[in-house]
Formats: structure tokens, sequence, C-alpha cells
């Protein structure tokens, strides 16, 4: 296949084929070697799973994304970005701030969960502590960064014009920041689903995803473990996809776009 | 009848680094009348840019004096008395052209925007192209832009900083044509940083001849060539004359050696 | 799952205008946190104080040396974490030596592998056309899957078919840490200039002599950036390998087991010592970062 349009399916067709392909061997895997079910289900068993038990993955779903993930990226990431103006406007700050963010970074933060669970307590606000946790140094590190990022020219432009620190920012260097900006949140959204789903793993009431994950691998309940990532891997990707298409409309002028 | 627009006296500027101090400005002294076109020119490191920026308030000497419209340059910057033009566009990417040509306006609070940006950019000859992105137009077309924006709010002083050194040869004699003819209609004070002597002398009714280690100035050559000139004037013997003092001028800055 | 689009070296103070500020923040925040202990104990440290008869000295005494506290002092983070060290014996399970061992020998492994399998695979990746349109969505898009949360799955899965201890933990490991250095060898593999890429195609040099002359040596910036991310995640994923079916040995078991028992300055401890692992092996990767950078001649 030639030309632009011929390019464009490939993307597409090849990693769709790859992933039918996969769910296509892994169903005959299964079922040709009669692999037992508590070590692996089929797809096909997973779906029928699935589709049983709505009522419940949406009970967890709700526990899970909507009262911890959400409002843990969003009170994490607009803290990390807060505090990252903060360190803009006070150079001391930003000094000993972002060594210290990029180690933090470095550290297994899933080791404070059984702590938040100590201070919030078993039922969801301790798990929006766990994201709020986990969030808040990858978009310090990236906002501090962006907000570096506007080039020297273009801030040599802004004094000439006698501009204020708060037109600067909000003409100049936030805008800049953006591609940075969406960098952390992207990133943050992967973080956010994980932090909430471990916590659940150091207690939680019975709901939850990670709260029926882990006892449904104890009961050996596989194909509802199964069901559980798919609706993880849903919710994670249309997240990551929501972030994408909204980082388009804001930085679409970014070379990374042009061809 | 005001003073002149830009005077410096024993201006210099020095800066410590690690090795040794750096005088990228030794005991300039200059005066710029309004409605002159002033070049500087010389090699890196003469301290033409840094002359420039001091007079733009983005560098302080560190002794001397200098009088911008007869206050302090920090005091002219904060009265919006110039508009810069840099080396390169530095245009806004995520605003389109009429907005980047608006950005000065939107910062001091103007009114008449829509106005003013649609004159400036019919000025450099880009009517059509306000809704253009940046990245749309080629590097002379956006050099004229970034002209435009630094005319927006009608300043009296225009700095700028080898704004066509990045382009190719036949680009930069178009738009030294299109520079004159501006300059020509709306009368303001120029002060033009380049390296090229052609340019210097086409454009200039003043030559600042710069040499390096101390940056200090060595020649002031005026020049008289009509006011409607056009390229071939570079072949006359006057300009070979001219640009063969101002190349005396570098050579006895010993800016031709290593 | 990076947090950062390159992790720092570990000592911050080493760059000038660096040391004083991070030293003031660090003691910032330890007053802040001798300060917040008091309200934040006095659940349980209330009645105490007033049984004692209430007054400064009781209250500051009090709050800092609690044994089952809300928040623990921070000197009784640094006793409990001396006493795990260096006051039980390394094989013993009340050291934390001993578990610090347990969870770092399956990071190693999970690294080792997972950097080999990201290497191998991006490898792949920028020679196999069709590997990169096919595998590269797929890669990225297992990333935004929680992968943490099949952990318990792998290990119980595993479990039964007779794989315990080493190597499940070591395969979550894998898997977290591959994808880091995936994407960062193909943009190191690629990252060489059109032009560089044409000199070889003049010497008319196969695939292989181009991989090994000019796109690797372009590519081990890159990969040390992502071998500092991949180590820590690396040991993310062995302390979360440990707590889904209770395992007893590991930094992970032993945050599971503070928690279940209140055994708060235990989880603070082992949460240091993790700290601890993880801070020390991004400084051991930047160790050989800069020696092998510097092996190559890259100005520092």
């Amino acid at each position: 296949m030639t030309g632009k349009t011929g390019g464009r399916l490939t993307d597409i067709l090849y990693p769709a084929l790859f992933g039918v392909g996969v769910l296509v061997i892994w169903e005959a895997v299964v079922k040709g070697f009669g692999v037992p079910a508590v070590l692996l289900p089929a797809p096909s068993a997973i779906w029928a799973k699935l589709i049983a038990s709505l009522p419940l993955l949406w009970a967890d779903f709700v526990q899970t994304v909507i009262r911890a993930v959400i409002p843990g990226w969003i009170i994490g990431s607009l803290s990390g970005f807060l505090v990252a103006i903060l360190c803009d406007r006070i150079p001391f700050l930003r000094r000993g701030l972002l060594p210290l963010g990029n180690l933090v970074a470095a550290l297994p933060i899933v080791g404070v969960a059984p702590i938040l669970v100590m201070w919030f307590g078993f039922d969801w606000q301790s798990k929006a502590a766990m994201v709020v946790v986990m969030t808040f140094f990858p978009m310090l590190i990236n906002a501090v960064a962006g907000l570096a990022a506007s080039g020297h020219l273009e801030r040599d432009l802004m004094r000439s014009y006698g501009s204020s620190w708060w037109q600067t920012l909000l003409k100049l260097r936030l805008p800049a920041a953006m591609p940075f900006i969406f960098n952390a949140l992207k990133i943050n959204a992967t973080l956010a689903m994980i932090g909430a789903i471990v916590a659940e793993f150091f207690g939680t009431p019975i709901v939850g995803m990670g709260f029926r994950i882990s006892t449904e691998v104890g009961r050996l309940g596989l194909d509802m473990v199964w069901a559980e990532i798919a609706v993880a891997a849903i919710t994670g990707s249309a997240f990551y996809g929501l972030l994408v298409f909204l980082e388009r409309r804001v930085t679409f002028w970014h070379p990374s776009y042009r061809k | 009848m005001a003073g002149p627009v830009i005077s410096a006296r024993e201006l210099s500027l020095v800066f410590q680094t690690a090795d040794a101090p750096v005088y990228a400005l030794s005991k300039v002294n200059l005066e710029v009348e309004e409605g002159d076109f002033v070049s500087f020119i010389g090699p890196s490191g003469c301290g033409k840019t840094t002359l420039l920026r001091v007079i733009a308030d983005l560098e302080q000497a560190t002794s001397g004096t200098i009088t911008v419209n007869g206050m302090s340059p920090q005091e002219a910057r904060l009265k919006r008395a110039y508009g810069y033009v840099f080396q390169a566009p530095a245009l806004y990417p995520w605003r389109t052209v009429e907005r980047n040509v608006g950005l000065p306006l939107e910062i001091m609070g103007l009114d008449n925007a829509a106005e003013r940006v649609a004159r400036n950019l019919d000025l450099v000859n880009l009517k059509g192209f306000e809704k253009k992105y940046p990245w749309q137009l080629s590097g002379g077309m956006q050099q004229r832009v970034s002209i435009a924006r630094a005319l927006a709010f009608d300043p009296k002083l225009l700095l700028m900083d080898e704004p066509f050194g990045a382009l190719d040869e036949i680009v930069r004699d178009k738009l030294n044509q299109q520079l004159l003819e501006l300059w020509g209609r709306t009368k303001k004070t120029v002060v033009f940083v380049t390296h090229s002597i052609p340019e210097a002398v086409f454009l200039s009714t003043k030559i600042v001849v710069m040499s390096p280690r101390p940056g200090r100035i060595i020649d002031v050559i005026k020049t008289d060539f009509p006011r409607d000139r056009a390229l071939d004037i570079r072949e006359t013997p006057e300009f070979l004359a001219v640009a063969h003092r101002v190349r005396e001028g570098l050579k006895a800055g010993h800016s031709y050696e290593d | 799952m990076s947090a950062a689009p390159a992790i720092a070296a570990k000592a911050p103070a080493r760059a000038e205008g660096h040391a004083l500020p991070v030293a003031v923040v660090c003691l910032a925040i330890l007053v802040l946190w001798y300060i917040a202990a008091i309200p934040m104990n006095w659940v349980v440290t209330g009645p105490k104080i007033e049984a004692a008869g209430g007054g400064l000295a009781n209250t500051l005494a009090f709050s800092w040396n609690e044994a089952r506290p809300v928040i623990p002092a921070p000197h009784q983070i640094a006793l409990e974490l001396w006493k795990s060290v260096f006051g039980a014996k390394p094989w013993m399970p009340k050291s934390l030596i001993y578990h610090g061992w347990v969870t770092l020998s399956s990071t190693l492994l999970g690294f080792l592998l997972g950097s080999l399998l990201g290497i191998v695979l991006a490898i792949a990746i920028v020679h196999v056309k069709f590997l990169s349109k096919s595998l590269m969505p797929w890669i990225i898009a297992s990333q935004t899957i929680p992968i943490l949360a099949i952990a318990p799955m792998v290990i119980v899965v595993l479990g039964s078919l007779g794989f315990t201890g080493l190597l499940p933990k070591s395969l979550i490991s894998m898997y977290l840490c591959f994808f880091p250095v995936t994407i960062g060898m193909v943009k190191g593999l690629t990252s060489p200039e059109t032009m560089q890429l044409d000199l070889m195609r003049t010497y008319n040099a196969s695939s292989a002599q181009v991989l090994w002359k000019l796109r690797f040596p372009a590519a081990v910036p890159f990969l040390f950036t992502s071998l500092k991310v991949a180590v820590a995640i690396a040991l993310t994923g062995a302390i979360v390998g440990e707590l889904p079916t209770g395992a007893i040995a590991g930094i992970g078991a032993r945050l599971l087991q503070g928690s279940y028992y209140g055994q708060t300055v235990q989880i603070w401890a082992a949460l240091f010592m993790g700290s601890f692992i993880a801070a020390g092996l991004v400084w051991l990767v930047g160790v050989a970062e800069r020696f092998t950078l510097k092996r190559m001649g890259v100005r520092p």
C-alpha cells in the first residue's frame, strides 16, 4: 500500500490484526490444550463472565475510578502544578525542592499505601490520597521543566514590552509549558489507576477493583479477575486516549505533529 | 527640538568569567539623532549586540551613562519606547500571524488593535496572511511578521539584531529593499546590528564600525546616498568607497586576525 | 510509567547552588514533621498526656515517643532502622537486611531480564517495519493498563504451576521495566541524524554495521536514562508482587505485616529501607552511566 491513506490504514490495520490474532491464538490454545480455567480462562469465558457481572463491575468501577482515581488525579496534578508555579516564583525553593522531587519520584511510592490507610481509613479517601501522592511529583517535575522551556529570545521579547510576571506567565510560559504538562497528565492517568488499585490491596470495604482482584485471585475465580482487568484496561486506555485528544487540540502547534 | 534619541558616554560593560574579566564594551561614545538609520558592524565579540541590548535595557552597563529619549533605558523600556527585532523571528507557534502581531498590544493594553495589526501587516506586504500559523510561512516571511509586530505599537525607535542573518542572500536583498522603503515611509529611528558590509552601507545614514577585545568603536561613517536608492547602487564607486572605509576600519581593529 | 523525563542523579548537592536550598528544604520538612506529629498523634497520646498532668514537656515527650503512633517521629524511625539493620543478624526475619535482600534479588533479576528484553525488542522494532507498526501501539497501550493490578494473579497462577518465590516476582518486575527501556532504546536507536545515516550509506555499510557503529553508541545516553526509570519501577514491582499472597519475606511483606498488626514504626522503617534501596540502585546506574559516557568521550 502506498500513499498517505495507505500508510494510515496500515497504522490501524497491523496492530488490530495483531490484537485479534493474539485473541484467536489464546482461545485456540486454551480450548485446544484443555488448559484449566483456574490457570488461564479463554477469552470467550471472560467475555461471558463480564456480561454476567455488569452490576458488580459497575460498583467496583464507581468505588475505584469515580471516587478515588479521578478526584485524586485532579488534586494531585493541580497541587503539583501550583507548587511548580511557586517554585518558579521563588528560585530558592525550586533549587531545594526539585532534586528532592526527582529523588522521591524514583522511590516505591506504593509503600505509603498502608500509612495512608491508617490515616484516612479503609474507604475511598485513602485510595484518593494514594493517587494524590503518586501524581504530585511527576506533575511537579514536568511543570517545572515546562515553565523553563520557553525560549530565551521569546522571554527577552516580553521584557522589551515591559510585560509583568503574570502577563509573561499567561501569554508565553504557560502555553509553552503545555506539552510538558500534558506529558505529566498522561503519565499521571496511568499512575492514578495503579495507585488506587494497589492501595486497595491494603484494605478496603468490600467493593473496588483492587479488592475484587485480590479476593477473586484468592478464590481462583480467574475469569472474574480477567474481567476486572479488561475493565481496568478499557478505562485506562479511554482516559489516556481522551488526554491524547485534548493534547492534540491544545498543543497543535508543536513540531512533533508536523511530518 | 529634543536632543539625540540615544546618547551614550564612556559606556562600558565588563563581566567576570572563571578565567578573566571580559570587556564586552569599553568606553563607547555614541549619539543617534532622530530619523537616523544607524548600523553597528563588526565581527562576533565586538560588542554590537551587547550595545543594542544595553540600549534596550536587556542588559545593564557597568559604568558610563546612556540615555534613551532623554531617560534611562529602563524607563524607556517601561514606557514602551522601542520595538525589538531579534535574530530569529521568535513568533509564538500557538498564535496566528495576526495574534502574534497583536501580542504587544494585548500586553500594553492598547486599543484599536485590529486596525494596527492590519496596517502593519500591510506595511510589510503580508496582507492576506493573517490567519496563517508561523510554521506555514517561510523564514523571510516570519521575519517580516516579526518586524510588523515590532511596529505594531508605533514606537519611534526600532532596534534590530541581525534580523536577516539567517536568510539566503536573495531573500535578504529583497528584505533590505523593503526595510528601506518602510523606513522612508514611517520615519522611524533605526539601530541595526549586522555583520554584512554591503547591508550596512546600503541601509544606513551612519555606520558604526566596532572591533573586539575590548569591544569598542573604531570609526563612525556618515553616508548620504539618495533616499530612494535601489540595490544597483551597490556597484557605484561612491558605495564601494564607503565599503572600503568600513573594511579599513575593521582591519584597524584587528577584526581579520585570529 | 516513568515519573519524569529523566531522573536526576541521586546526589543533588554537587551542583553549585543546590546544596544549601536542598539542606534548607530538608530541615524545613523535618521541623514540620515534628510539629505535625503533635496534633496527629493526639488521638492516641491525648489521654496519656492528660493523665500525666498536661504541660509542654509531657506533650512533647508523649507525642514523640509513642509506641503505636499515627505518625512516628523521625528519630523513632531512625532507631527502628538501626535496630533492624544493625541489631539483628542479617539472615533473621527480624532484620531489614534480610527482607531488603529478598526484594532486591527479585528486583535485580527482573531488571536484568526486562532490560535485555527491552533492548532486543527495540532493535527488532527499529529494523522490522512490520513489528514497529503492529507491536508499538500495543506496547504503548499495555502501559495504560494498570499492570500492577494483575500482579496477584501472576503470582497465584505461577504458584499453582509450581513456581514460587523469586521467579514470579521477577517476572512482574521484568514486565514493568521492559517498557521504558524499549521506548528509550527505540528513541535512541532512531536518534542519529539523516546526514550521519547517509554517510554510512556512502560506505555501503550493512545494517549490522550501522547498528553497532552508529545507532547503538547514539542510543547509550537514552539507554541509561531509561535504565534509571526501569530499576526504580522494577523495585516497585517486586514490592507489589509480595503483597497479594501474603508473602512473609521482603519489603512488601514487611509493609503488609506492619499494616495488619498496627506496627506503625515498622511500616515506616520498611518504607525507608525500600527507599534507600531504590535511591541506591538509581545512584549505581548513574555511576555506571557517568563511567560509560566518560569512556565514550561525551562532555560531562
